[in-house]
């Protein structure tokens, strides 16, 4: 009895922790320089002298011909990350795309849980603000920034 | 060997042939630093030194200029999301992936570049 008592305390402790805790993953650059979600934005502030802490956008496909895929990127391309002060990382699970940022194909397939397609908007603080298997249009995607 | 070399980590973009240095950035914004590789500098390109050119692309003395610069290997970069090229860092620091000079005046740069015979070919290291 005792012992169930726990298992469903710690069950709701992580609920917890989960919708109020950031977001840890690793991500590299084009260099090959390693990151960590949870330091990156405030040593990019600190490196790059910048305003805030930049948000962070993940692209996940499990093709870079898939069709959502292609979208998004479009409509990312169409949203200033400088204005917006936000980066990217491509986790793609059929093949690393090392000339930006990106996720090894193993965290990548993680990412995607099985599905084909998923972009996650993360704040300042490496907290997800929108999850989505669903193409985010460009207003949509601004009003995430923006918060 | 390369014309010019911007080292990411040291933030400098040097022309070791006429000796000389400016202070540089690439990204952190959207997908990130150039990568690595070797680049042509489209001399011809370049725009004149003015207050013509968008604010992203002025230095502190609100003049600025953007020269192209196209990778020798094959890449997405500057496909989507505007073209790759050098320029002052101006509004926010933090550049898309082209290098934005942060000196106060990068005048020296552009004007080294202007001086450069129109067919001479300039090539950029990124490392």
């Amino acid at each position: 009895m005792k012992t169930s008592m726990w298992i469903v305390l710690l069950i709701v402790l992580s609920g917890c922790v989960s919708t109020s805790e950031s977001a840890e993953f690793r991500f590299y650059d084009a260099h090959g320089e390693e990151y960590n979600s949870l330091t990156a934005p405030s040593n990019f502030k600190k490196e790059f002298n910048l305003d805030a802490q930049p948000k962070m956008v993940i692209v996940a496909t499990s093709s870079s011909s898939n069709p959502e895929y292609k979208e998004q990127i479009d409509v990312i391309s169409k949203v200033n990350a400088e204005e917006m002060e936000y980066l990217y990382v491509i986790a793609n699970s059929e093949e690393e795309q090392s000339q930006g940022y990106y996720m090894t194909r193993e965290d990548s397939a993680n990412i995607l849980e099985g599905t084909t397609f998923k972009i996650i908007v993360f704040d300042g603080l490496s907290k997800a603000i929108k999850e989505s298997n669903q193409v985010i249009g460009i207003n949509e995607f601004k009003n995430y920034l923006t918060k | 060997m390369a014309d010019l070399i911007f080292d990411i980590k040291q933030k400098k973009l040097t022309w070791p042939s006429k000796n000389l240095s400016w202070n540089a950035i690439s990204g952190p914004f959207g997908a990130g630093a150039l990568p690595p590789g070797l680049y042509d500098i489209s001399r011809r390109e370049i725009t004149g030194y003015t207050n013509k050119v968008d604010v992203p692309y002025r230095d502190k003395t609100g003049m600025g200029f953007f020269v192209p610069i196209y990778p020798k290997f094959n890449t997405n970069r500057g496909k989507t999301g505007g073209r790759l090229g050098i320029h002052p860092d101006g509004n926010k620091p933090g550049t898309l992936g082209c290098i934005g000079i942060t000196d106060a005046n990068a005048k020296g740069f552009h004007d080294a570049v202007r001086v450069t015979a129109p067919n001479v070919k300039l090539t950029l290291h990124v490392k």
